[in-house]
């Protein structure tokens, strides 16, 4: 008798738990679209009114579908963006120095998660600092010393800080390379070392080809954050040498000049437009990789 | 036989007694000062890097704060000036003061918000579920349009757009009305003004919370599944499961979505301070566009001190 109502209540617990779990399931893919809606909005909007005409502007009954579609927008923000001077200045600053600094942060960070050293606690206030303090505060200093040293206004402008392991959010990227590195077994190293190789060889040999987990994440963040890098840009360059990022930044500018005002009908379609240009590229880029992406992210092992 | 014996082992006792003083004398070399070396060589490139473009131009800027510059050809001239420049932005210009004090307000309007929602679509993503992949993709999508000037430039053609609706509509499909939620709430004023600024800024905490979402999934992975096997073996519910194991084990990824956001926020190129900043460079002001920017990154540096101090324990156990 006791163990009958014992099992039954079991019984009913474990029914209830699963209705819990189902409802929680459904409540996490209602809000999960909820948001996703909102993440997907401006995409949509860009697309339906980037192909839209002057008319269907004008006509508040039609809002997503345009009646009409046509590319004369693209041709409107690929004149005013520059597109194909400035996709050109993009691929050789800021891909290119995003490639290097890559490389060097993962170097470097294989610096801060193997060796004790004198001086390294320092060196991590450092590169605490270096994540604090935003470019902002200092890039107009950097900009005068490259009209002193006269690299303003050419490609090394953009690759000496990668170079050297300290451009455009590079404390983030040592940082995700140095948690990895620390989360990577040691073993292999050691035998290495038993071997004979020395520590530069045995991070060529062995640390670097295993950690190709931390180099996509990296990699991917570190491409569409120079991709998307305009401030430094802005303040290094000069009219025909900018890059996309910069060109979008002054994009009403460069329209007015081409007869849009931010008042007139088209305006946002040449904005949408524009957009689209700007991102295709990388959303492209990121469509290929996601999926390691995604993977990545979780054997990473950033723990902060 | 015996005193052989006897002599061979105190020869041995001597030698392990020599090795041993040896050892101690010296310090251990091999593999471990070698290594020691080589900690330097791999941070050399990088510390050249940091002298050059980071520790001198900080110290410059600040000394261009204090003075007039004039941006030449080949460079710069300066004259110091002292502190009119501090002075001109403080009392002088009328914008200046407002400006930081609203920068420090979204701050503080954002900062929790984009911790709450990023870590509880962190633990949606998190789970297995189908089209989990789908999802995952997608919000780490936010990051490629967000931290570059695509979303300003959405927000500015479709407030430019005649058929567009409100962003705030579209966020409640212009269904659902928040603030009448809020008022049927009865809280106090101070809490629902607070909650109706939020809800008005949702989709742009949203769109900030790329980079974040992502630092919690990658903490939420580094937690043992060990911990939530036994709790569960102990018959703790999901929720104690997530009080017990998940909020203390995040505190690492918490402290550091933190730093993440108050820089995300204070940088970004709409706040108040910024474009003020922005102006000033603009208008070859660059004396005082700098004394506005270091102003402003001292008050954010005393606010992310504050944070550190709270967080002390937490760091100190994890980085030193």
């Amino acid at each position: 008798m006791k163990i009958g109502r014992k099992l039954t209540v079991t019984h009913s617990s474990r029914i209830c738990k699963k209705s819990i779990a189902f409802s929680f399931s459904v409540i996490r893919l209602l809000g999960l679209l909820l948001v996703g809606y909102i993440v997907l909005y401006p995409l949509l909007y860009m697309v339906s009114s980037a192909v839209k005409t002057k008319a269907d502007f004008l006509d508040v009954s039609h809002q997503w579908l345009p009646l009409e579609v046509t590319l004369e927008q693209f041709q409107v923000a690929f004149k005013a963006m520059n597109f194909v001077e400035a996709l050109k200045q993009t691929m050789l600053l800021q891909v290119l120095s995003a490639c290097m600094e890559v490389m060097i942060c993962a170097f470097v960070a294989y610096g801060f998660a193997r060796f004790q050293f004198r001086g390294k606690r320092l060196a991590t206030v450092f590169l605490i600092l270096s994540l604090l303090i935003p470019v902002q505060m200092y890039s107009l200093s950097l900009s005068v010393n490259y009209r002193i040293l006269h690299i303003f206004n050419t490609p090394f402008a953009y690759w000496l800080p990668s170079v050297f392991g300290v451009g455009v959010r590079s404390g983030i990227q040592i940082f995700i390379f140095q948690q990895f590195f620390i989360g990577l077994p040691k073993e292999l190293e050691d035998a290495a070392y038993v071997d004979g190789a020395g520590p530069i060889r045995t991070y060529f040999k062995i640390a670097l080809p295993s950690s190709g987990v931390a180099i996509v994440t990296v990699s991917v963040l570190s491409l569409i954050w120079h991709w998307n890098e305009y401030y430094l840009a802005e303040l290094c360059f000069l009219n025909e040498k900018r890059p996309l990022a910069v060109t979008i930044g002054n994009l009403s500018a460069a329209l007015s000049q081409l007869g849009i005002q931010p008042g007139s009908a088209v305006y946002p379609a040449a904005v949408s437009a524009a957009c689209l240009l700007f991102i295709a590229i990388p959303l492209v880029f990121y469509m290929v990789v996601q999926r390691n992406f995604v993977k990545s992210i979780d054997r990473v092992g950033i723990t902060g | 036989m015996a005193t052989y014996h006897h002599t061979g082992l105190s020869r041995g006792g001597d030698r392990l007694k020599i090795n041993r003083a040896r050892a101690k004398n010296r310090k251990p070399k091999g593999i471990e000062t070698l290594k020691s070396r080589y900690g330097l060589i791999f941070l050399s490139p990088w510390l050249v890097g940091m002298a050059l473009f980071f520790v001198f131009p900080i110290f410059q800027s600040l000394y261009f704060s204090f003075s007039k510059l004039n941006i030449v050809e080949s460079g710069v001239n300066t004259e110091f000036v002292g502190l009119a420049n501090l002075k001109n932005i403080l009392f002088v210009n009328p914008d200046y003061v407002n400006n930081l004090l609203e920068a420090v307000r979204s701050l503080f309007v954002s900062m929790p918000f984009t911790i709450i929602i990023s870590l509880i679509l962190a633990l949606a993503l998190n789970g297995r579920f189908h089209g989990r992949l789908f999802f995952r993709s997608l919000f780490f999508a936010i990051v490629i349009i967000s931290s570059g000037p695509v979303l300003e430039l959405f927000l500015e053609a479709a407030a430019a757009d005649a058929t567009e609706v409100a962003l705030s509509d579209a966020v409640s499909f212009g269904m659902i009305d928040f603030a009448d939620m809020l008022q049927g709430l009865n809280l106090p004023s101070t809490i629902e003004t607070y909650l109706s600024v939020a809800l008005d800024n949702l989709f742009m905490l949203v769109w900030q919370s790329g980079i974040q979402i992502l630092l919690f999934i990658a903490g939420l992975q580094s937690i043992p599944d060990m911990l939530y096997e036994v709790a569960k073996v102990e018959g703790a519910t999901k929720w104690e499961e997530f009080w017990f194991i998940t909020l203390p084990m995040l505190l690492h990824t918490i402290f550091l979505v933190v730093i993440f956001t108050t820089v995300e926020v204070i940088t970004l190129k709409t706040n108040p301070v910024m474009a003020q900043g922005y102006n000033q460079f603009r208008n070859l002001e660059f004396g005082v566009g700098s004394a506005m920017l270091w102003f402003y990154f001292a008050i954010a540096g005393i606010f992310i001190v504050l944070i550190m101090l709270l967080f002390q324990k937490v760091i100190l156990k994890r980085w030193s």
